[in-house]
């Protein structure tokens, strides 16, 4: 278990914002591999990950470790960042509703819901777009700093990096919700 | 109510700092062993940017990859003046008890 541990360790460590690794990483990996890791430990090294990059898209958000990199890449990954938590979550609880079979409140489970067209799409369209719009954003961002040359483009645009990730994804999860709601609802018509 | 002292990391980070500089891992087994509480990583790190960042603490030259910190005169200022506002609620508490 400690072996796993230590790797969601070093995954929330890389989380963080480049610039704060760059100051508290090595420290922080020389922690990890003396102390006696916990689950707890990933949850809140997780936590200090979104702390930190909510932190350094303020002015002096982050006054040991502020950021290098361009402000609106930093507020674009964030904001993709959450959307794909948002969807995250979003599925987990539909999962647990219409899966599982867990009460889940109806106005965080709408979605799924088979019953009207137009709320399925709604509810599913909006978040993809902004997901799309997202992405092709942070993918702009990705083409300016590859002019940086190699190095510049790993170590400064991780984090748009993980922007795009995150917004394909969460658009990826939108599209097959948004097929099965559609789905359901031809075959609701059909019959 | 008064908070729990042990719910301020930067307190405890700079009580465990009052005996001499230490890094990381040493701070972590220091408090837990005088606070009875575990920080995460993420918990230590935040406070200690906070606590450089105000001047409280600063850290000296690495030992590996390990990094010691140090308490500042300015933090050593700090630590008395928490402990003294902590000290007035203590003794005020133990007042109204006794007289209750």
């Amino acid at each position: 278990v400690k072996p796993f541990v230590r790797a969601l360790l070093r995954g929330a460590l890389r989380a963080h914002p480049a610039a704060w690794r760059d100051r508290y990483g090595d420290e922080l990996e020389a922690l990890i591999a003396d102390a006696d890791p916990r689950p707890s430990d990933v949850i809140d090294l997780a936590a200090s990950a979104v702390r930190t990059r909510l932190a350094s898209l303020f002015p002096g958000g982050s006054p040991m470790t502020p950021s290098t990199s361009p402000w609106r890449g930093r507020a674009l990954s964030m904001v993709a960042l959450l959307l794909a938590g948002w969807t995250g979550l979003f599925l987990g609880l539909n999962v647990l509703r219409y899966n599982v079979g867990i009460a889940v409140p109806d106005f965080l489970a709408w979605t799924y819901a088979t019953e009207s067209p137009i709320r399925a799409t709604l509810g599913v369209l909006g978040p993809a777009v902004i997901g799309l719009a997202l992405a092709l954003a942070a993918m702009a961002q990705i083409t300016r700093h590859r002019t940086d040359g190699a190095s510049a483009f790993l170590v400064r645009v991780r984090p748009t990096r993980l922007a795009v990730v995150a917004s394909i994804a969460c658009i990826s999860v939108m599209v097959v919700i948004f097929a099965y709601g559609v789905s359901e609802n031809l075959l609701e018509s059909l019959r | 109510m008064a908070p729990d002292p042990t719910s301020d990391p930067g307190l405890l980070i700079l009580v465990s700092l009052a005996t001499g500089p230490k890094h990381g891992h040493a701070m972590l087994i220091d408090i837990e062993a005088f606070a009875g509480r575990r920080l995460g990583p993420g918990t230590l790190y935040g406070a200690l940017e906070r606590l450089e960042a105000d001047g409280h603490v600063e850290p000296m030259s690495p030992e590996g990859r390990r990094r010691p910190y140090r308490l500042t005169r300015r933090g050593r200022a700090e630590l008395r003046r928490r402990l003294g506002a902590l000290a007035v609620t203590v003794r005020v508490g133990r007042e109204r008890l006794a007289a209750s």
